[in-house]
């Protein structure tokens, strides 16, 4: 296997720097990494443009999981389970129970 | 504080208490991903069959709620990735070796470089976005997808995925800036940020 980290602070193509970018989201950069991407990204408008928006859609998943997480706890809230998918899945359940449930393992 | 697990009746092991109990938080959260009422209620039926099948295997150290929870979230993405809108291009493998290629010149310069995105409203509830989202996500290979939903839905660390996958951190990154180039260039395709 091939460690594609090794060469990282010569000079690097924009196909480097994407996945040095990427990798920032992920774990912390050395120094001279930091360096490196930080002086392409002075001249690069189009790698800078990429880092803007891997890390929009990032925000956008990390409010996601606050904002769905604390759904978990409002009780009373709309949307509700409709009352007759409240019922399909209850029977849907009981089916389940009596074909396969635990009460069918010995 | 003592933790009373037993006598707790939100925690109840009985599978048809967990409609009355759970039902309308997992459906809930379902609809705010899916925003449609067939599909989240698909998701919170087949979160408790899958808890049914596997109820001998619930640990008593965590609560029925964040167990039926951490299955609610993979039947979201199982149901996320049927959409079939885009699709993908059938040599675009997990293993591709020339994934990047398809991104960039032989010098290592963009082939089509990002473009500004305009007032960009990446929200649940901005339907167009997440509609396009949906879409975008479908078309990641199957590893590439389980390693980014980890991160993105579950909130992993690289750690925690590799121990998940039996993956090293390379591969990891690797798919994750992968998963991340195709779904900014995907969005950008169908376009979004373009006025």
């Amino acid at each position: 296997m091939t460690d594609n980290r090794k060469e990282r602070t010569s000079p690097m193509s924009c196909r480097d720097i994407s996945a040095l970018v990427s990798e920032s989201l992920d774990r912390p950069l050395s120094l001279s990494e930091r360096l490196v991407l930080r002086t392409h990204l002075l001249f690069c408008r189009a790698c800078n443009e990429y880092s803007r928006q891997i890390r929009l859609i990032e925000d956008f998943f990390r409010r996601t999981r606050t904002e769905t997480d604390s759904l978990k706890e409002r009780d009373h809230e709309e949307p509700v389970l409709p009352e007759e998918s409240r019922r399909r899945i209850t029977r849907r359940i009981e089916d389940e129970i009596r074909d396969h449930g635990p009460e069918s393992h010995p | 504080m003592k933790e009373v697990v037993e006598s707790d009746s939100r925690n109840t092991t009985d599978p048809v208490k967990w409609v009355e109990e759970h039902g309308d938080a997992l459906y809930r959260f379902a609809y705010s991903f899916l925003k449609d009422k067939e599909r989240s209620e698909d998701a919170v039926q087949e979160t408790f069959l899958a808890a049914i099948r596997a109820n001998d295997r619930f640990s008593e150290r965590s609560s029925v709620k964040s167990w039926l929870f951490g299955i609610l979230k993979h039947k979201i993405v199982d149901i996320i990735r049927q959409d079939a809108r885009y699709v993908r291009p059938a040599d675009w493998a997990d293993d591709d070796p020339h994934f990047e290629d398809r991104f960039f010149n032989a010098n290592g310069r963009w082939q089509t470089p990002p473009r500004t995105w305009e007032h960009p409203e990446l929200t649940l509830e901005n339907r167009q976005f997440w509609r396009e989202m949906e879409g975008c996500l479908a078309l990641l290979p199957p590893k590439t997808a389980r390693i980014f939903f980890l991160k993105e839905m579950d909130g992993m660390s690289t750690e925690e995925i590799c121990q998940e996958t039996g993956s090293t951190t390379t591969t990891v990154w690797k798919a994750l800036s992968r998963a991340r180039m195709s779904l900014r260039a995907c969005l950008e395709r169908h376009g979004f940020g373009q006025e």
